[in-house]
């Protein structure tokens, strides 16, 4: 077979590596501020070191930061492999790294400074907004450019979730980061009131819709059936998943504004909506489980594939939960505790972490032509990360489910039971369990670091042919 | 256009969109594509990128 064309592996290369980086920083972050909620003695009184100013440093470094690097990585090696050809263009490919990197580091700068809209997850000032654009436009004709130009002619199912992802996260940066310009660093959304909380929460739900769901699922369609050397056990249903996810995620932000002042029609809408998003997930989730139908042996001896498998399962999970919180009565006691931040992290560490986990497990071999390491090591960070996320998530079940009941909780005169300085007393002990599982979870994200130098250490990056021609499809 | 106007496109939209999403459904499941889909889930292990070493 003739090969002269290459594959791209410098870019994806790159974000692979980055993407542990900023995973450690975002942790580690998070660890921080972690500990600042069990004792606030650790901010040390430094405005930048606040709570208020840490927080959103963290959520942008391990959404945008790790996930987004991974995101990266992920649908740039998988477009050119289903594809069988090399990205549209090595420059813009390569500018959507340094300009992505350029993003997280203004992050990292002005998050702290207190340079804030105010949206959650969209606290960027508008000059980092338009950098975002920028990159994003030439992610969107790299990607797509690479499609138009395959040489297979189906396109495959993974690039079809990439693809959502890569436009609707185009249309919810653009709509709910427009704004009025004040000064170089301060901007006004040019929505108010109700309509930009609406249009606030249409972005912050397809957010998790679209970039942590969509993107994900284009990482779990390819590599597990590559990891579990099988086909995805549905491929019609692959189908029905997209384009069901695709129609139902879009409505469902409204359940982040149950009891405010948005019309109740409209809490109603996103309720039933986000229930109705249970069995596209699901259905999704058996997919990817059932790829491992007949290959169930496999999780024995492979760690990787553990990693891949527990992710959809965690996926499995949160969509149970999410839909479930999203019910008003069930939000009634959920909203505002820790029970919505243990529901957040089942999803991004079991989830989105340990599905980009897997999939660099994966990847960083054949990008650098070396077997692992060690797979024991692979082995150990999956227990202890694993751990990590059940002490996580299970003390802020119980800390959030308290909460809400000892909020709601009235005398026979109709007097409150409880001051709030009372609940956050309750909350100590569990904030200190949570803060364990977070150092754990860090911990594990440390042996994968170390895992990945030693394979790397010395080698020769890989330069892998395009095969020509393609079979044909 | 009035507001009446915008509501009733956008809820008309509402239900082709719910409608085609039916269809991909019982599309997908007619048969007429099986082979083709049998083909295409093979897409990433037909792919040669195993190790270089």
């Amino acid at each position: 077979m003739a090969k002269s064309e290459t594959y791209n592996y410098k870019v994806v290369r790159q974000f692979a590596l980055m993407t542990l980086v900023w995973g450690v920083v975002g942790m580690l972050v998070g660890v921080i501020i972690a500990a600042q909620l069990c004792w606030p003695a650790l901010n040390f009184d430094v405005p930048w070191l606040s709570f208020g100013r840490l927080r959103p440093l963290h959520t942008n470094a391990v959404i945008f930061a790790f996930g987004g690097c991974g995101l990266f990585a992920t649908s740039y090696y998988v477009v050119q492999r289903t594809c069988h050809t090399r990205l549209f263009s090595d420059a813009l490919a390569s500018f959507t790294f340094w300009g992505w990197q350029a993003v997280i580091v203004l992050a990292a700068i002005t998050l702290p400074l207190g340079i804030t809209s105010s949206k959650e997850y969209a606290e960027l000032e508008w000059p980092i907004d338009i950098l975002i654009t920028l990159v994003w436009v030439s992610y969107a004709v790299v990607f797509f450019g690479t499609i138009v130009k395959r040489r297979i002619k189906h396109i495959y199912v993974a690039n079809w979730f990439f693809g959502a992802f890569i436009l609707t996260i185009a249309i919810l940066h653009l709509v709910n980061s427009a704004a009025i310009p004040a000064t170089l660093t301060k901007s006004y959304s040019a929505y108010a009131g109700v309509q930009d909380a609406m249009v606030q929460w249409w972005y912050g739900h397809n957010a998790v819709g679209f970039f942590l769901t969509a993107g994900f699922l284009g990482m779990m369609y390819y590599f597990i059936p590559k990891q579990a050397g099988r086909p995805v056990y549905s491929y019609r249903l692959s189908i029905v998943h997209f384009w069901a996810l695709i129609f139902t995620y879009i409505w469902a932000g409204p359940h982040h504004l149950h009891y405010t002042a948005l019309p109740n029609w409209t809490q109603s809408l996103g309720m039933v909506m986000s229930v109705i998003l249970l069995a596209p997930s699901w259905g999704g989730m058996i997919n990817g489980i059932m790829t491992l139908s007949g290959a169930w042996h496999k999780l024995r001896t492979d760690p990787v594939l553990r990693f891949l498998v527990v992710s959809v399962s965690f996926y499995g999970m949160s969509t149970f939960e999410g839909p479930m919180m999203s019910i008003k009565t069930v939000n009634a006691l959920s909203h505002y505790t820790d029970w919505t931040i243990g529901h957040v992290h089942s999803g991004a560490l079991g989830w989105v972490a340990f599905v980009t986990m897997g999939c660099l497990y994966y990847l960083i071999p054949r990008l650098y032509g070396r077997e692992l390491y060690s797979l024991k090591l692979v082995e150990t960070h999956f227990w202890v990360s694993t751990l990590g996320i059940v002490l996580y998530i299970t003390s802020m079940w119980v800390a959030g489910i308290m909460q809400g009941l000892m909020w709601r909780a009235v005398n026979d005169d109709g007097t409150l039971t409880y001051a709030f300085i009372e609940t956050v007393k309750a909350m100590h002990p569990f904030y200190i369990i949570r803060l364990l599982g977070g150092v754990m979870f860090l911990g594990g994200t440390l042996i994968m670091c170390y895992n990945v130098y030693r394979t790397i250490a010395g080698s020769k990056p890989v330069i892998a042919s395009v095969p020509v021609p393609a079979a044909a499809h | 256009m009035n507001g009446e106007v915008i509501s009733a496109i956008f809820s008309t939209w509402t239900v082709v969109v719910g409608v085609l999403m039916v269809g991909i459904g019982l599309w997908a499941w007619s048969g007429a594509k099986k082979a083709d889909f049998e083909a295409a889930s093979r897409i990433p292990l037909e792919a040669d990128d195993e190790l270089a070493d």
